[in-house]
């Protein structure tokens, strides 16, 4: 049980050294050797849509944007890796309150060519979550997306997210999703993470035969 | 009986009546179909068909005709 603001800043400190795995994917915290990764997945053009990012984004600017969330101490930032251990993706829980109240959940980008290859997405939402709610004890995560985004807008509704405000994001305003602890439901979503789980060993298994 | 049972997992994984899914349906053309969808998908036509299907093949079913066309490469037929 958490009883200080204090004890879950030292938890953030201690999650930022320590890689989140789940049953396919593993999260490493962004270290500034993934500025590359990044700046690959970030630029791609429907991330470039979704993040409203009108000019791409170069290396020196993200590399500037990785020092600045090394420095915070409210913001835990991760690079997702397939099984193989390449970057498919990124995640991230950022503005947290040390009291506990509330976190934003976002930054989320897959890669177009083989994101739906693997449950990087949903495992990786789930991880985020599952520390937040489990390991951090927040009462809310927000996340924001912008209306157009309809495949997003449907996820973050499979994972219980509700509508509950808008925010403006650089000129465009985003519909603004809250969940609650107590409305977490990952049960049927582990479900099919289990399963993709035995694919990636069978398919592990066979290339081994061969 | 093979394509009721394809469209049952439709159903499920994208959340929509059975009786909306038909040849026409795409993945770009409905919000539905979203990344956790798909992988329900995959995971329901494995179940449903005692297969698994190969890493190109799901990348490749963007709609339900061509999940018809991919699946009959595992002997099932429409």
């Amino acid at each position: 049980m958490i009883s200080t603001s204090a004890q879950r800043a030292a938890l953030i400190q201690q999650w930022r050294a320590r890689p989140l795995a789940g049953s396919v994917v593993t999260m490493t915290p962004c270290q500034l050797e993934d500025a590359a990764d990044l700046v690959r997945m970030r630029n791609a053009e429907r991330a470039r849509f979704a993040l409203n990012q009108e000019r791409p984004l170069t290396l020196e600017a993200q590399d500037a944007f990785l020092r600045t969330y090394l420095a915070r101490d409210n913001d835990l930032y991760w690079v997702i890796r397939e099984p193989s251990g390449r970057v498919v993706g990124a995640n991230a829980l950022y503005c947290i309150e040390h009291d506990g109240r509330v976190a934003e959940k976002g930054r989320l980008v897959v890669e177009e060519n083989g994101g739906l290859g693997g449950p990087y997405a949903l495992e990786s939402d789930l991880l985020v979550l599952g520390l937040a709610f489990d390991v951090l004890q927040l009462e809310r995560v927000v996340t924001i997306v912008r209306p157009e985004n309809a495949k997003m807008l449907s996820m973050n509704a499979r994972l219980g997210f509700r509508p509950c405000g808008e925010r403006e994001v650089r000129g465009v305003i985003y519909g603004e999703f809250c969940l609650e602890s107590a409305h977490f439901q990952r049960g049927p979503l582990e479900s099919i993470i289990a399963h993709w789980r035995r694919r990636f060993e069978r398919t592990a298994a066979k290339a081994s035969v061969f | 009986m093979n394509e009721q049972q394809l469209k049952q997992a439709f159903s499920k994984a994208l959340n929509i009546p059975a009786e909306t899914i038909t040849d026409d349906l795409r993945y770009e053309s409905i919000a539905e179909w979203d990344s956790i969808a798909h992988m329900a998908l995959i995971a329901a036509i494995d179940q449903t068909f005692d297969i698994m299907m190969d890493t190109e093949d799901v990348l490749d079913l963007n709609s339900f005709a061509r999940a018809k066309v991919l699946l009959a490469k595992y002997d099932i037929a429409f």
